[in-house]
């Protein structure tokens, strides 16, 4: 009986996850099904995709939270207000803030698990000119990433253009859990970016960072920077580029088979968005594996779903600092002992 | 023509029989084509027709399950009575759909029946669409509506209860 009452929650949508919470809570033995480690895994298999439960959205000193499901709604981190969202990925946030440490200014970067409600802080770094950061999975290569939140390992990467005294060149530091410290540097004298607060890309083995000239590519098993262009991660887990030019939505993929990229469409924006926020089009982000596109008027930002060109709303607010989708399966009860 | 196919009878737990063309069952119901294959030696003479004791499903279960089956596993139906399809709207997605929606728009006893009855059959398709219905049905439904939904009592102590939440604090 227990596989049969298995195979009905397995096909509980994860779009709202409290409907599994609420499984969870009729009887103990729903409550061991859904929290078992076997169960987990099979209905993230099984739905593939995690949904997106909200976005993290930055304001000019703090971030929230936005749920985009009536039923997600973390606690916030605990580390102070005036935090900022950086990343998201793998069911992990990652916040930073400026501050000074003996008479030096530093980032702080928090990584922040939601579903679990827990933070882990990072050791402070130099702050330089420009910067940007990721967080993702450190299994990153030999991992589905569909339960890889609960696993315990994440790596956090920095790059950063000059150090504030004259001393040039890109570099990054990579962050691991596992060793609980920073790298050390990682230099690209060659390169002299400036780096932009844009989300990044992971595709395959390597996480992309927008310039202001350039997209500046990590490679992480490498350990090196070089600099060829991306902006998103395509459905199938490859590499695409959008950008918005006379009202239209132009998306290329990189094709491995030509070494190049492939105009793989072009969407007419004029039918789709209101014509007051034509004008004023900005692409801020994109949903991981999923196609969907995020832009921003100035007072309204919207997600595009490339396949079916619907259009949401996500928020009243444009142009921000940063948005970043939070997509995560979201499963009770997991540690409860029964 | 339809006579020349053959047919097996398949008795259901209340001892009713039922007809079905063996290609559309073995097709559709591993179970089914399991018991057949097993029969095959001894059948020698075609003449004869089998009859396949089904103990676990009644009468009333076996029924909609072949109705199901003839809708989706009978290619004979798809393409030859188009007449079947007449509320198949234009723009549905696959042209069982409608069918399929208005198949497990049932009480939840009838539905829980068809889980078990697709799983013993081992109807994949069957046994995916139930129990995706079932679990649509907790869709809206308080704690306490699923718990009389599925006749379940309640065994948590206070205590435990207070703990799921506090563990999953983010949908509170």
């Amino acid at each position: 009986m227990d596989e049969l009452v298995e195979e009905i929650l397995l096909r509980i949508p994860p779009d709202d996850p409290t409907r599994l919470l609420r499984a969870a809570l009729v009887c103990k033995r729903w409550c061991r099904i859904v929290s078992a480690a076997g169960f987990r895994l099979r209905f993230r298999e099984f739905h593939r995709t995690p949904p997106i439960l909200g976005f993290l959205h930055n304001h000019r000193l703090s971030y929230t939270l936005v749920s985009t499901t009536s039923s997600f709604r973390p606690p916030p981190a605990a580390c102070p207000n005036s935090y900022r969202a950086t990343d998201a990925r793998h069911g992990r946030v990652l916040l930073s803030r400026h501050r000074c440490y003996r008479n030096t200014l530093a980032i702080a970067f928090v990584v922040w698990d939601p579903i679990r409600g827990q933070s882990t802080e990072l050791p402070l770094l130099p702050s330089s000119d420009t910067w940007n950061a990721a967080v993702l999975c450190a299994a990153v290569g030999a991992c589905d990433h569909l339960d890889c939140q609960h696993g315990p390992e994440f790596l956090v990467v920095f790059v950063g253009t000059g150090n504030g005294n004259g001393n040039g060149g890109t570099f990054a530091h990579v962050y691991s859990s596992e060793a609980a410290a920073w790298s050390k540097r990682i230099s690209a004298q060659h390169l002299h970016e400036d780096i932009r607060s844009l989300p990044s890309a992971l595709a395959g083995n390597a996480l992309y960072f927008v310039c202001s000239t350039i997209i500046l590519k990590y490679d992480l098993a490498a350990r090196e920077m070089s600099r060829p262009i991306v902006v998103r991660t395509t459905e199938d887990g490859g590499l695409g580029l959008a950008s918005i030019r006379s009202h239209r939505l132009y998306l290329h993929e990189w094709s491995i088979e030509d070494a190049g990229w492939v105009q793989s469409k072009v969407i007419k924006l004029t039918k789709l968005l209101p014509d007051e926020t034509l004008g004023s089009l900005r692409l801020t982000g994109f949903a991981h594996g999923l196609d969907i596109i995020l832009v921003a008027a100035i007072e309204r930002t919207f997600t595009i779903d490339l396949k079916s060109l619907q259009v949401t709303k996500v928020c009243e607010e444009g142009w921000c600092y940063g948005i970043f989708p939070y997509m995560s399966f979201c499963n009770p009860g997991s540690r409860v002992r029964l | 023509m339809a006579s020349e196919k053959k047919v097996v009878f398949l008795r259901s737990s209340d001892g009713e029989a039922f007809e079905v063309s063996e290609e559309v069952i073995s097709a559709a119901s591993v179970t089914i084509k399991g018991m057949i294959d097993e029969e095959s030696p001894s059948r020698a003479d075609t003449a004869a027709t089998t009859t396949l004791a089904i103990p676990n499903v009644t009468a009333a279960t076996l029924s909609r399950v072949l109705h199901y089956v003839n809708k989706h596993f009978d290619a004979a139906a798809v393409v030859g009575r188009p007449d079947d399809y007449i509320f198949c709207a234009p723009g549905d997605e696959h042209p069982l759909a409608r069918f399929d929606d208005d198949f497990v728009d049932v009480d939840n006893d009838t539905l829980i029946d068809l889980v078990h009855a697709a799983e013993y059959l081992h109807i994949k398709k069957l046994f995916d669409l139930t129990c995706k219905a079932v679990a649509d049905k907790l869709k809206g439904r308080t704690i306490d509506q699923i718990r009389e939904t599925f006749g379940i009592v309640n065994d948590y102590t206070v205590e435990e209860e207070v703990e799921v939440y506090r563990e999953n604090s983010w949908a509170f």
